[in-house]
């Protein structure tokens, strides 16, 4: 089977940034978390695949089309969410609803029926009108109501209360469920992937750092507290960093760690301790090597 | 798909259309109003200096409409910064001949109010020897006028900020070009040349200068 999103080489400039040799693959089914700070070039990497920008160079071929030749076919299966309400203020919710549906072909009025109805937005209401929370709930429901095979979703629960960015999540992840949609995912609320992703893609400053399943990049980070002294040499995992914690000892994050390496210290009791990170520190140990690439070294 | 554009940008410019078409429908009653008065019927020049006094309102209100129309028809995607029409499964040119169309159907109808409004005007003024009503003409010239300064317009409109800056810079350079053509006593002055391009006999813009005459001879 194709995968859902192939990129190869994109790169793309506008002022000081720059997008640098992107290579991302959502495979198909997956739910692909694509994490990065503010500013790491989430959103133009979203609008260059949906073909909003020109790219420089580089390829991209969604649900099998290539982009932009099959643009408008591809934007036929494929329901999007921006980072930024983009709807019309002046259509209230329903004259929105009817809008989209005449451009889609396969509009499911009855789901977007119960959707209105389940995230409880007034049919007569101006878009103007709604809250941040609505108007979230509103992208949420057109890009699924379209009945697409791709989702990309753009900072969707960015600035919205918990109930509400549940209640989105959840209707998403059910539409999946049922459908086998593929979806991308981009955040920098890295804890509300975590329970969500399958995989995951790290951006930053225009580069992607990593790209692998959910389970590799959670398992794979560890904190390690070692005894003093221990020295880090040709260690078989990638020391990302290390810092003194409390007297005689430090504490290690490490990549690629398996429970085997634990042989590699020699030294009894050099190794007193292996945590788990969460996804969040994971993520945000992945940045500080990427951007401190030497730092590391004994 | 129309019918979806179409309400939108009949939510945008409703009260702009409302208006016009209000005004469409209310100069050339307004300009005949005692004209055929059982008392006192107006003579020739009575009919003829009324036509000319309201034969000014009709392409301001011509003008007003293509203005409204198409600001109308861009101003929700500007405000969204095009990212909903760019993410519809349509090609781009086909959602621009949509948004064009449905603007161009509001701007016809009040045209259609106008063609209305002056035929019954028309129909209820007894007219001397050697006047005619040009109702229909009127109209006409109202839609030929409107959809030139639509079309042009919806271009300007539409252009990227950067285009509509060259654009601005470029009639700047020919607004001074054409004080310094004036201040030297130049035979030929740009700005004159290019106005006279603009609404001259062979621009579709002619016929705002043209004579808006609901009654001549």
């Amino acid at each position: 089977m194709n995968d859902a999103i192939e990129v190869r080489g994109l790169s793309y400039s506008v002022g000081d940034f720059a997008l640098r040799d992107l290579n991302l693959t959502v495979p198909a089914g997956a739910v692909y978390g694509f994490l990065g700070p503010n500013g790491a070039g989430k959103t133009t990497t979203i609008r260059l695949l949906l073909a909003m920008l020109r790219r420089a160079g580089g390829t991209v071929r969604i649900l099998g089309d290539e982009v932009p030749a099959d643009i408008v076919r591809i934007l036929g299966r494929v329901g999007y969410v921006p980072e930024r309400p983009h709807l019309y203020p002046d259509l209230t919710v329903d004259e929105a609803i009817r809008f989209h549906a005449a451009f889609h072909p396969r509009f499911d009025r009855a789901a977007s029926g119960q959707l209105r109805a389940r995230f409880g937005l007034p049919a007569g209401a101006l878009l103007a009108g709604l809250s941040k929370g609505e108007m979230g709930k509103l992208m949420i429901l057109l890009a699924l109501a379209q009945r697409p095979d791709l989702l990309v979703l753009d900072e969707p629960t960015d600035g919205l209360d918990p109930v509400v960015r549940r209640e989105a999540l959840s209707a998403v992840l059910e539409y999946v469920t049922e459908t086998g949609a593929s979806v991308l995912i981009s955040s920098h609320l890295v804890h509300e992937l975590e329970r969500f992703c399958d995989w995951v893609g790290v951006l930053d400053q225009g580069a992607m750092v990593a790209e692998l399943p959910m389970q590799e990049f959670k398992s794979g980070l560890k904190r390690l507290r070692v005894g003093a002294g221990t020295v880090a040499v040709s260690p078989p995992f990638s020391l990302l960093a290390r810092e003194v914690a409390g007297v005689g000892g430090e504490v290690w994050t490490v990549r690629g760690w398996h429970q085997d390496m634990a042989a590699w210290f020699e030294a009894p009791g050099a190794l007193k301790e292996v945590m788990d990170l969460d996804l969040e520190e994971a993520f945000v140990e992945l940045l500080r090597s990427a951007r401190n690439p030497n730092w590391r070294e004994d | 798909m129309f019918r979806a554009v179409l309400s939108s940008q009949w939510r945008e410019s409703r009260l702009a259309v409302v208006l016009l078409a209000g005004l469409a429908l209310a100069f050339p009653l307004l300009s005949l109003r005692g004209a055929s008065s059982a008392s006192d019927p107006w003579s020739a020049w009575d009919l003829l200096r009324a036509s000319t006094a309201w034969s000014v309102s009709y392409p301001i209100v011509a003008l007003a409409a293509a203005l409204a129309l198409a600001a109308g028809a861009w101003l929700p995607d500007r405000r969204g910064r095009h990212v909903y029409a760019l993410t519809l499964p349509v090609s781009r040119s086909r959602y621009l001949l949509l948004r064009f169309a449905a603007g161009l159907l509001l701007l016809l109808g009040i045209g259609a109010v106008l063609g209305v409004s002056a035929s019954v005007a028309a129909a209820r003024t007894t007219l001397p020897p050697l006047l005619h009503a040009y109702p229909l003409g009127l109209a006409l010239r109202f839609c030929l006028a409107g959809v030139a300064a639509y079309t042009l317009l919806f271009s300007l409109i539409g252009l990227t900020p950067r285009a509509a800056r060259l654009i601005v810079a470029a009639i700047l350079i020919l607004i001074i070009l054409g004080v310094a053509a004036d201040l030297l006593n130049l035979k030929w002055n740009p700005l004159v040349a290019m106005l006279d391009a603009v609404f001259g006999p062979y621009s579709p813009l002619t016929a705002f200068r043209a004579r808006w005459m609901l009654i001549d001879v």
